[in-house]
C-alpha cells in the first residue's frame, strides 16, 4: 500500500485535501490494519454476516431472560 | 455541612435524601459549591445550571414532605459528560466544532434519571469529541488529576472522573468507546462501568462510534454503579458482596506483558484478597489481541471519520493535531474490510471467552498497566512519543470494546507518585451484576475507594 494511493482515496474519493496531504503519516497503521484484518478474513465462512454479533448478543439475552 | 455531604457516596446521599436526613436543596448547593470551586480548579466543569438546580432541588423536598412515591435517586444532584444531550441544551462534546450547539432531543438515559427523580445540574468536561484516553483537550485546557495535578486524570470522560473523585457529586454518566470510563476510574480511583455494547440506550448521545460507544456510570464504588445502572437499564442489579464458589480467571500473555512492576504487585494483592473471600483463581491466556486492536481500531475510526468528514473538509484547523490524527486513517480503509471487521465480531469474541475466562465467570486484568502518565509525557515529544505514550495506556481497554463485553474499572492501591491503580473485571454479555459483585466483594474487604484525593479539600468547610 503505497502512500500516493492513499492520497488519491482522501483526494478524490472522500474529498478531504488536507487528510491527503497528511496519508503518509497514517500509511504504516492502516497498511498493517489492512493485512492483518484481510489474513483473518480468509477463514471467514462464506455465509458470513455482519449482523452475527447483535444476532448472538439477542439470543444470549433472551436466554439469560427466560426461566 | 458540605464536607459531610460530600463525603457522601451515591447510595448514602440517595438515602439520606429519602429520609429527610439531608435535603436536595443542602445536597444540591454543596454540589453546585464544589464544583464552582475544586471542580473549575481541576478543569472538570463545563457548564452549571445554578438557578434551574436550586429550584429542581425545592421542588424535590417539596415532594417528599407531601408523602410523594420518591424514586431511587430522589433529588440527588449528578452532573455528566457534555456528550449527554437535553433537548434545547448546549451540547458541545468538548470540541471546538461543536461550540453553541443545542440538543434537539433528550437522551432516553437522561430521560431515565430524570424519571428516578435525579437532577441534572450541569455538564463536565471531556477529551475532544471523546477521543483521547488521557483527556486531552487543547482547546479547554488540560484536565487535572485531583491526585496530583501533574498527571492526566484518564479519559475520555475526564470530568466525570474528577467530579465523582473530588467528591463534588456521587456518580456521574461518561462513555467508553475503547476505555474512556474505564481509563478516568483507574486513573482517578474510581469505578468506571463499561456496560454490554447495547445494553444502555445509546440515543441522545453524540456518538464517535456506534458499533462501540457504551455509555455507563462513573461512581466511587460497585454497589453506586449497580444502583446507576438499575435506573439507566430499568433492570435490577442488586449485589450481594458474596463471591464464594466464584472462579476468577487470570489471563496471562498479552495482558501482563507490559505490566509495571508497582502494578502487578498490586494485581496479585488484588487476587489474593478474592482468594481469602472464597472465590477460586485460574490461570488462563489471551488469543491473538493484536488482531482485536486491529479490529477495534478500524471500526472506530472508520465510523469516526463517517461522522467527522465533513468537518474535516471544512473545518480541519479547528481539530487538535493529536484527535485529527487518530480519526483520518478511518478514511483509508476498504467499505469491504470494514463489514469483515463487523462480520467477525461474534466469533472473535466466543474465542476471546473461550480463551481467556474458560470456565470462569469473571476475568481479572490490569485497567492500565503502566503508572498514570503525566500531562507532559502524553503532550510533548515526538509524535511517535506521545502515540505510544496513549497506545500503553488502552493496552488492556480497547480491545474489550470491540468484543463488546462488560467491564469495569475497581482501585487497588496507589504507585510511588500516590496515583491511583485498578484492575479491570471482565465478563460475559450482559453480566453487569456478577462483575459489580465481585467488585463490590473486593470493596468490603478494602478501603482503597474510601481514600481522598488531596484535591478534593474537604477541610474548607
Amino acid at each position: 500500500m503505497d502512500d500516493d494511493l492513499l492520497r488519491r482515496i482522501a483526494a478524490e474519493l472522500n474529498d478531504v485535501p488536507g487528510t491527503a496531504a497528511r496519508a503518509a503519516r497514517s500509511t504504516p497503521l492502516v497498511a498493517d490494519t489492512n493485512g492483518r484484518i484481510a489474513e483473518a478474513a480468509k477463514a471467514l465462512p462464506f455465509d458470513s454476516t455482519p449482523y452475527a454479533f447483535p444476532q448472538w448478543l439477542a439470543a444470549l439475552e433472551k436466554s439469560r431472560r427466560s426461566p | 455541612m458540605t464536607a459531610a455531604i460530600a463525603s457522601l457516596d451515591l447510595t448514602a446521599l440517595a438515602a439520606a435524601i429519602a429520609s429527610g436526613e439531608v435535603s436536595s436543596e443542602a445536597a444540591t448547593t454543596a454540589a453546585l459549591d464544589r464544583l464552582e470551586t475544586v471542580g473549575r480548579k481541576l478543569k472538570a466543569v463545563k457548564r452549571l445550571d445554578r438557578a434551574g438546580a436550586l429550584e429542581s432541588a425545592r421542588a424535590a423536598d417539596k415532594a417528599r414532605a407531601s408523602g410523594a412515591r420518591l424514586g431511587p435517586l430522589h433529588g440527588v444532584p449528578l452532573a455528566h459528560k457534555d456528550l449527554f444531550y437535553r433537548k434545547g441544551e448546549l451540547s458541545e462534546g468538548g470540541a471546538k466544532i461543536r461550540a453553541g450547539f443545542r440538543a434537539e432531543a433528550t437522551a432516553t438515559v437522561i430521560e431515565r434519571l430524570d424519571a428516578a427523580g435525579a437532577l441534572d445540574i450541569g455538564r463536565l468536561q471531556l477529551a475532544e469529541f471523546a477521543l483521547s484516553p488521557t483527556g486531552y483537550n487543547e482547546h479547554e485546557g488540560h484536565p487535572l488529576n485531583p491526585w496530583n495535578a501533574a498527571h492526566v486524570p484518564g479519559g475520555s470522560s475526564s470530568g466525570s472522573g474528577i467530579a465523582v473523585a473530588a467528591r463534588c457529586v456521587a456518580a456521574s454518566l461518561g462513555t467508553d468507546t475503547g476505555g474512556s470510563l474505564r481509563h478516568p476510574g483507574a486513573m482517578c480511583g474510581l469505578v468506571g462501568l463499561k456496560p454490554t455494547w447495547g445494553l444502555v440506550p445509546g440515543d441522545g448521545v453524540m456518538p464517535l462510534s456506534a458499533s462501540l460507544d457504551c455509555p455507563g456510570p462513573l461512581t466511587r464504588t460497585a454497589r453506586d454503579a449497580a444502583l446507576m445502572m438499575s435506573v439507566m437499564t430499568q433492570r435490577n442489579h442488586t449485589l450481594s458482596g458474596d463471591v464464594h464458589g466464584m472462579t476468577i480467571a487470570l489471563p496471562g500473555g498479552y495482558y501482563r506483558e507490559t505490566l509495571h512492576p508497582a502494578i502487578a504487585k498490586a494485581l496479585e494483592e488484588a487476587a489474593a484478597v478474592f482468594r481469602d473471600r472464597g472465590a477460586t483463581m485460574i490461570e488462563t491466556a489471551p488469543p491473538d489481541m493484536a488482531l482485536i486492536n486491529a479490529l477495534m481500531h478500524l471500526l472506530m475510526s472508520v465510523e469516526a471519520a463517517t461522522i467527522h468528514r465533513r468537518w474535516l473538509i471544512e473545518r480541519p484547523g479547528d481539530y487538535a493535531d493529536q484527535v485529527r490524527s487518530r480519526i483520518e486513517p478511518g478514511l483509508f480503509y476498504p467499505a469491504t474490510r470494514y463489514v469483515e471487521a463487523l462480520a467477525m465480531r461474534a466469533s472473535l469474541t466466543r474465542e476471546w471467552i473461550g480463551a481467556c475466562m474458560g470456565s470462569a465467570d469473571v476475568a481479572l486484568i490490569p485497567a492500565i498497566p503502566v503508572p498514570v502518565p503525566t500531562i507532559a509525557a502524553t503532550t510533548e515529544g515526538t509524535p511517535a512519543d506521545v502515540a505510544r505514550a496513549i497506545a500503553a495506556v488502552t493496552h488492556c481497554t480497547r480491545g474489550i470494546n470491540y468484543l463488546g463485553l462488560p467491564a469495569t474499572s475497581v482501585p487497588c492501591g496507589f504507585d510511588g507518585a500516590g496515583l491511583p491503580i485498578g484492575f479491570q473485571l471482565v465478563g460475559r454479555p450482559f453480566t453487569e451484576t456478577m462483575i459489580l459483585n465481585a467488585a463490590a466483594a473486593y470493596q468490603d474487604a478494602t478501603d482503597w475507594h474510601n481514600r481522598i484525593p488531596p484535591a478534593a479539600d474537604l477541610n474548607w468547610n
